[in-house]
């Protein structure tokens, strides 16, 4: 009998540690989400809040003054001497970039590997995405000395009848840059649509739910919305696991391609994938530490799961950006290159030599600490590790840019480098707008993303309690009737009941709930969203156009155009041989027809969602009925037949819901 | 509670005919002894083209079993639940790999006396400075006692995660998810190394003047999508003759996200290898794609890029194919033979120089490894469980949606 127990007891042990552990602590209910979420925005901001924004806010104030001396004084300020041309500016940019990478990263990526822990951090992770790309433009576009210049980059028809170099990767950063910062900012507006609807619905001033209302394209909470919304969602997540692959590697390029001893390597790309995903996830380990700390009802959403999954994110990117340092290092001795292993013995023996190693120990060294729990679960010691990863990854970057520059080929234009005043104001001024963007983003939309946290409460068959009295609210005379809603109490009553309500016959009905339902589209038998499709066909129009505009900007005119074209369409033909390449180079068209492609189908898919479920809807009756427009974000089922069904009748429609368990029927005029 | 399930469950399914495949998993293995001691015959007229092709069949079937031991590994690494029903063929196939070892043998034969395959093998060259400048690394013993380290590990690691999944069979103590778990973490830092340095010895050492960075991610993320289009075939034909009737189509689907993320992720190793050679444009790294973008081999190359890449990817993209067994099983049928044609594309130029050539070698080569590894397969089938019956994760697994 004993062994048997020991048995049972050994076998309950191991599946009590295999148990997946809830990801929304301590039985939450989805009204309890709204509240916590939306108390951060809607609550006055605390103390600390405005001590932190102004002196950031200070901070970032160091752009601008920065920008307006080196832009009237000129260039010359910043620390740029040859041989370093790209000083810390392009650091900085590179900095910021890949830390905007996570965000995204979380978003899709593991959306795709069923990560289901990220639909609690994903909003803020996207928000850091955007602010990071913003810090980071603002390096390239004040190096280009000419601010007023910077419209040349653009591919404009006709101006000056000069066309830029698609070959050269800066170009393709200027592409990959501009459609990750714009799609970004799509997917992340895109995601914030049912919260925002939140908001209008809980706020009480007329201002503001105008203002909502606006921005959420007057979200209802209709399951046949969410059906498209779903469907746009997931392809739009698609394009942008392509997209932030693609600017990373791109970004990886603008060195890789040159053939500077230490950067003509051709793991950069991953590499400088795994770095942004690295560094990124040790930036949002900063944000959300002290989030969970000042807000301490999010840390029942943040959970110490979360921290240890990210803990174990760390550990792995942490350890194949080792893995990258590795390998070029043996590489370059292998690839027996005499200026590949000069370059390599300058980093780690040069005057520079603390960057390497600060690099080394911060970000593949320190990160070994994760594979202890205890390193894991506890907050602040995963906090200051995440710190100095990014402190780290900062020098990886000067180890890879300055130290190479530093040391060029001719012995005698070797000099140190030294960023100036001017170049670390700038880049403690974007430190400081980093920061600053994120705590007004924390104080004007739900940090935390609503509708996809309610998704993970657990069991579908919870039910909330009802009030179980049915209002006798018949419509005044003369009025017009819109149709009959009920409540329900739970997600399976509302998928069951929607079931009963098509079998039954009709048409002209629909559900209403605060998050997507799995199986509502069997239950409702909605055919497949065509949203793919859309999106399908905007890629291929993106495609195209970029094969039209790069080919014919590259390759001297046919011939053949002559006889039947104006000059002006055989104006856009721009022959010019740059680096020796072919006027067709594929190869190095591919970047930019890439994000082409991802720009166009992000766009068509948030335009299809928008169509396809009539969204921009200022006005619907269902509104009329109060409960409705008050819960049906929040925690409320509804369904709700339109008078105007064949089978409508105010009587035996009533009838039919109640046997189905529907509560507090009431009849909604038009 | 679940193994009293899911035995009720099988009793549904078709059993194995055990004693029937025994004997032809033997047949396999002697006809494919055969067909290697038949090839064995052209060392004698043709030993560059043996030996070239011998090691195009052996790393072909290496990067299938060591691409299944990366996707066991990888299911523990992750905590993964939905794979459990189909995990126990990857460990089958990775368990294989004291065949494949023994395969390995006559490629150290050569390198120790035939120095047919690896130019740095040869005593004529050990004067060249550009050998000697990294003959630290690039020489015989080491050489060796890097493949023996390899393959003990990977030997060793298989073993012990198909053994681990098989004792829960008897006993169903899910400790041993947890035990496996933990050494995986570790296994796969190794694994890593072990892929990494194998490719770098066995493949681009092939040109030892040569050398990418990416090499080793690019040999390994062929190899992981290629095993799991074995992988995929292999479910798909358990399935099909109704043996595992578990494996439903939501684990279809997710296999074939995987594929087509692996397609995508091959076509990106692949392009930025290539993009930045030829973007660089020096002529020490260049002339690896030269000879391989030279006639007919040209052709081939731009076959690679389409078969390899755009075939599977566009086949791969809409929902439905997916979750297709036929679609799926076409699209993993042609993943895997692109493996073996871009394996061809980067070993055979050093013998077919001028063009592209298939000759009795290469076919009697690999069929002769692919009859005695199916083989090795058949009666590993049969001598364990079709899937872990009583792995604390099966439920998770079988009620999957993708």
């Amino acid at each position: 009998m004993a062994a048997v127990k020991e048995t049972v007891g050994r076998e309950g042990s191991g599946r009590a540690a295999l148990a997946r552990p809830a990801l929304v602590l301590n039985e939450r209910e989805a009204s309890w989400v709204n509240d916590a979420v939306c108390s951060v925005v809607e609550q006055p901001a605390p103390f600390w809040w405005w001590l932190a924004v102004i002196a950031f806010g200070l901070l970032a104030g160091a752009v601008p003054l920065v920008v307006v001396y080196f832009i009237s004084t000129g260039l010359g300020v910043w620390g740029l001497q040859s041989p370093v041309f790209w000083g810390i500016a392009i650091l900085n940019f590179v900095f910021w970039i890949e830390i905007g990478h996570a965000g995204t990263l979380i978003s899709a990526i593991l959306l795709f590997t069923r990560q289901r822990w990220r639909n609690s951090v994903n909003r803020a992770a996207e928000a850091m995405t955007i602010f990071a790309v913003l810090c980071a433009a603002v390096f390239p576009l004040f190096h280009i000395g000419r601010q007023w210049m910077f419209w040349y980059m653009v591919p404009v028809p006709e101006s000056y009848a000069v066309w830029q170099n698609f070959r050269g990767p800066l170009l393709w950063d200027e592409f990959a840059v501009g459609t990750y910062f714009t799609v970004s900012c799509l997917f992340w507006y895109f995601g914030l649509l049912p919260d925002i609807a939140s908001l209008r619905d809980r706020t009480t001033k007329l201002w503001k739910k105008r203002l909502y209302h606006v921005l959420c394209w007057g979200w209802t909470g209709s399951v046949r919305v969410w059906h498209h919304y779903e469907a746009g969602y997931l392809c739009i997540a698609g394009v942008v696991s392509v997209l932030v692959i693609s600017v990373a590697s791109v970004v990886s390029t603008d060195f890789a391609t040159t053939l500077v001893p230490g950067w003509h390597t051709t793991i950069f790309p991953p590499d400088f994938i795994t770095g942004a995903i690295f560094s990124g996830f040790a930036m949002i380990v900063t944000l959300l530490v002290p989030l969970r700390a000042a807000y301490p009802r999010l840390k029942d959403m943040i959970t110490p799961k979360h921290l240890d999954n990210m803990a174990k994110v760390l550990l792995a990117t942490g350890s194949l950006v080792g893995y990258s340092y590795l390998i070029e290092l043996f590489m370059a001795w292998y690839g027996a290159n005499p200026f590949e292993r000069y370059t390599f013995l300058n980093r780690i023996t040069g005057p520079d030599r603390f960057t390497y190693f600060a690099m080394f120990g911060f970000n593949v060294i320190l990160p070994q600490i994760f594979w202890f729990r205890r390193c894991r679960s506890h907050p602040w010691i995963l906090w200051t590790a995440s710190v100095l990863i990014n402190v780290g990854m900062w020098f990886e970057r000067y180890s890879i840019i300055v130290v190479s520059l530093e040391r060029d080929f001719l012995p005698s234009s070797w000099r140190h480098y030294l960023p100036t005043w001017v170049d670390w104001g700038l880049f403690f001024g974007s430190v400081g707008l980093f920061f600053f963007l994120f705590l007004l983003f924390l104080r004007v939309l739900p940090a935390l993303s609503i509708a996809e946290i309610k998704t993970l409460l657990g069991k579908p068959e919870r039910k909330r309690h009802l009030e179980t009295a049915t209002k006798e609210s018949a419509p005044n005379p003369g009025e017009q009737i819109y149709g009959l809603g009920a409540e329900f109490s739970s997600e399976e009553e509302l998928r069951q009941a929607s079931e009963e309500t098509r079998k039954k016959g009709y048409v002209w009905w629909d559900a209403y709930a605060p998050y997507p339902i799995h199986g509502m589209e069997r239950a409702m038998q909605l055919s497949k969203s065509r949203v793919s499709f859309f999106v399908l066909m905007g890629g291929l129009l993106g495609l195209v156009t970029g094969i039209a505009m790069v080919t014919a900007t590259s390759i001297p005119r046919p011939q053949f155009l002559e006889s039947f074209t104006t000059g002006q369409l055989q104006g856009l033909f721009y022959a010019t041989v740059v680096q020796g390449k072919p006027y067709f180079s594929l190869p190095a068209f591919v970047p930019v027809l890439l994000e082409l492609t991802i720009l166009f189908a992000a766009f068509t898919a948030f335009l299809a969602v928008v169509l396809l479920s009539r969204l921009p809807r200022p006005y619907h009756p269902v509104w009329n009925w109060g409960e409705l427009a008050r819960r049906a974000t929040n925690d409320g089922f509804f369904l709700v037949i339109e008078a105007r069904d064949p089978l409508f009748s105010p009587t035996e429609s009533r009838q039919f819901l109640e046997s189905l368990g529907g509560r507090q029927i009431t009849m909604i005029s038009r | 509670m679940d193994h009293v399930e899911s035995v009720s469950r099988v009793s549904a399914a078709v059993p194995l005919p055990a004693a029937k495949w025994k004997i032809l998993g033997r047949w396999l293995q002697g006809i494919g002894l055969f067909l290697l001691a038949a090839s064995s015959l052209g060392i004698r007229w043709h030993p560059k083209e043996f030996i070239h092709s011998w090691l195009f069949s052996f790393f072909f079937f290496f990067s299938l079993c060591a691409g299944a031991l990366f996707w066991v590994l990888l299911h523990y690494v992750t905590n993964a639940g939905w794979g459990v029903v189909v995990r126990r063929q990857a460990e089958n196939v990775a368990s294989l790999f004291p065949w494949v070892a023994l395969l390995f043998l006559p490629i150290l034969w050569d390198a120790f006396s035939g120095h047919q395959l690896y130019e740095w093998t040869n005593p004529a060259l050990a004067h060249d400075p550009a050998l000697r400048a990294k003959s630290a690394y690039l020489n015989l013993p080491f050489f060796a006692i890097r493949a023996l380290f390899f393959f003990a590990f990977w030997i060793v690691a298989a073993r012990f995660l198909w053994n681990g999944s098989r004792l829960q069979d008897s006993d169903g103590d899910p400790w041993r998810t947890v035990r496996l778990q933990k050494f995986s973490y570790g296994l796969l830092v190794v694994y890593g190394a072990c892929m990494t340095f194998a490719a770098i010895d066995w493949l681009m050492a092939l040109d030892f003047r040569w050398g990418s960075t990416l090499w080793g991610g690019y040999v390994f993320v062929g190899a992981a999508g290629a095993s799991l289009a074995l992988w995929i075939l292999l479910i798909l034909w358990l399935r099909a003759m109704g043996y595992l009737p578990e494996a439903n189509e939501e684990h279809l689907h997710l296999m074939g996200k995987l594929l087509f993320a692996f397609t995508a992720l091959w076509g990106y190793f692949a392009f930025s290898q290539y993009m930045l050679i030829w973007y660089g444009n020096i002529p020490e790294e260049t002339y690896f794609f030269i000879r391989r973008n030279f006639g007919s081999w040209n052709w081939f190359a731009i076959g690679l890029v389409v078969g390899r890449f755009f075939v599977p990817f566009l086949l791969l993209l809409p929902q439905a194919t997916k979750r297709n067994p036929k679609t799926l099983g076409l699209a993993a049928g042609w993943v895997l033979f692109m493996q073996a044609a871009e394996l061809y594309w980067l070993i055979l130029p050093g013998v077919f120089v001028n063009a592209v050539a298939v000759g009795l070698l290469e076919i009697l080569i690999w069929a002769g490894m692919g009859c005695l590894l199916a083989g090795a397969f058949l009666l590993r089938l049969v001598s364990c469980e079709l899937y872990p019956r009583r792995d604390p994760r099966l439920r998770e697994s079988l009620e999957v949606i993708s």
